[in-house]
């Protein structure tokens, strides 16, 4: 029984079919890389299971969780989340420092937690900074993991951009989620920047964290994943180990995507 | 010198009530004028369109007329009175008139209109990766707005507010115009009853005293907003 399963996923947006019936599969802890040319549905099938987009039928189920089509917006606040999301542009909040950026979904849903039980108002309030206290404390070692114990009190504007990456990357940990996705992670960086970042993410793998990463870093693809995924045509064109795919691809897509990719290195 | 002290000290008692109704418009046209935002951004289309059509007949309108049309028809149709205040209190009662209230409606209602396009701007320049980044940590849509989004806003609309907020404190003289006493009303009465012209023009030092004030204000606003980039 896998951990995530993707059945059938159809995304269309009007006329364009975008996701033409995605299916695979992934274990708990393993790393997927999702390759291929822009524009074949690789960050939409992203967006679909971070319910960013709302797929047209299929079905996503994560352990015994139905996510698609059943369980939309009646999210459990007690659960922890199954997806985080990490953008390509960061999507940081430019008002909070890398510290408030991390503790603000934490505070966000303790306070949603609280509300649920029945406290008295100060009673909560007083619980309420408790658990700000904790969750500064958690938010403190998540920047310290991602090598940025001397920047939490930075705004985003005073950060580069592989430094903004790693606080969105802190930011996605915050909440723990089962899955943590990234978007084209580097492809907003200048290429002296990236590696900081995949240092970061190869770091969440040995830990044990099951991510999926859309990439067009095919080296990195190769490191660090324990399956690629090549997309062509809303489609995966080609599932299997990185060796499978990337050094003995069958499809001869991937085969033209990888050679055009050598050439272009 | 006893006239000028004497003038200065009318205008400063009519500059009240024109501040007083600078004031308390913003009091109600600020929160007034984000609801009105709010509806004519909604995706129920008979609410959108009639946002879009009241916007357009407050900002297509001349306020003096819409003072007018507030303070006069209601006791026309028999719809009903603007209240009179009985609380004892002498200056509020003199202040706070049936007029006065008729005036801050009539303000209130077209500044929210103004204010609704300012922040209608501002929220809808914030790059939507904002309210896909407080989606994907788990946070209400609610909690977007007010903890991620509403800041961003602010500090985008600091200009233009400033302009229409500046705009307002000299806009309230078409109080006067149903009789309400501001300091236009003092600076005038001066020149009917005593034949002297220098007060009114007296008066506008005290706008532009005013308005020094508020750029001050605003400019350290913008200031204290300038520690991150939107």
């Amino acid at each position: 029984m896998a951990f995530l399963e993707v059945k059938n996923l159809i995304k269309n947006f009007g006329e364009t079919k975008v996701l033409k019936g995605v299916n695979f599969r992934l274990d708990k802890g393993e790393v997927l890389s999702i390759i291929g040319s822009s524009g074949n549905g690789k960050t939409t099938l992203l967006r679909c299971l971070n319910n960013l987009e709302t797929a047209d039928s299929g079905e996503i189920t994560v352990g015994d969780k139905m996510i698609f089509p059943s369980l939309h917006d009646k999210e459990d606040v007690l659960q922890p989340l199954t997806f985080g999301m990490v953008f390509q542009s960061f999507n940081l909040f430019p008002q909070y420092s890398a510290l408030e950026n991390v503790t603000l979904a934490m505070n966000a849903r303790a306070e949603r937690v609280l509300k649920k039980n029945k406290l008295k108002f100060f009673e909560r309030r007083l619980k309420l900074k408790e658990i700000k206290i904790e969750n500064k404390a958690k938010a403190e070692e998540l920047l310290t993991r991602v090598g940025l114990q001397d920047k939490m009190n930075n705004y985003p504007c005073e950060l580069s951009g592989g430094q903004c990456q790693r606080v969105a990357i802190a930011r996605a940990l915050a909440l723990s989620p089962e899955i943590l996705c990234f978007d084209e992670p580097t492809s907003a960086l200048d290429p002296e920047l990236t590696g900081e970042v995949l240092k970061v993410i190869k770091a969440l793998r040995d830990e044990g964290h099951t991510m999926i990463i859309v990439t067009h870093e095919i080296e990195f693809a190769k490191n660090v994943s324990d399956k690629v995924m090549f997309m062509a045509d809303g489609q995966v064109a080609e599932f299997g180990t990185p060796s499978d795919v990337l050094v003995n691809p069958k499809n001869e897509l991937t085969k033209q995507f990888l050679q055009s990719f050598l050439e272009n290195k | 010198m006893g006239v000028f002290l004497e003038v200065t000290s009318q205008l400063a008692v009519g500059f009240t009530t024109s501040v007083l109704l600078f004031l308390l418009t913003l009091v109600f046209a600020l929160p007034l004028g984000l609801l009105m935002s709010f509806c004519s951004m909604s995706r129920f289309a008979p609410l959108r369109v009639f946002t879009k059509l009241v916007v357009w007949v407050l900002r297509g309108t001349p306020l003096m007329l819409q003072i007018f049309v507030i303070f006069y028809v209601p006791g026309l149709l028999n719809l009903f009175n603007w209240p009179t205040m009985n609380t004892g209190w002498a200056w509020f009662d003199k202040t706070i008139t049936t007029r006065f209230i008729a005036a801050l409606v009539a303000f209130a209602i077209n500044y929210a209109a103004y204010f609704s396009e300012i922040f209608r701007g501002g929220i809808q320049s914030i790059p939507k990766g904002q309210y896909e980044a407080g989606q994907v940590l788990g946070m209400t849509k609610g909690a977007i707005f007010s903890k991620i989004v509403f800041m961003q806003v602010v500090k985008r609309i600091v200009p233009p507010m400033s302009n229409e907020i500046i705009t307002l404190i000299k806009d309230t003289s078409l109080a006067n115009t149903i009789s309400v006493l501001d300091i236009i009303f003092y600076g005038k009465e001066f020149m009917l009853t005593d034949g002297l012209i220098w007060p009114i023009f007296y008066a506008g030092a005290f706008y532009l005293i005013f308005v020094g004030l508020l750029t001050i204000l605003f400019g350290y606003i913008e200031k204290k907003l300038s520690y991150y980039k939107v």
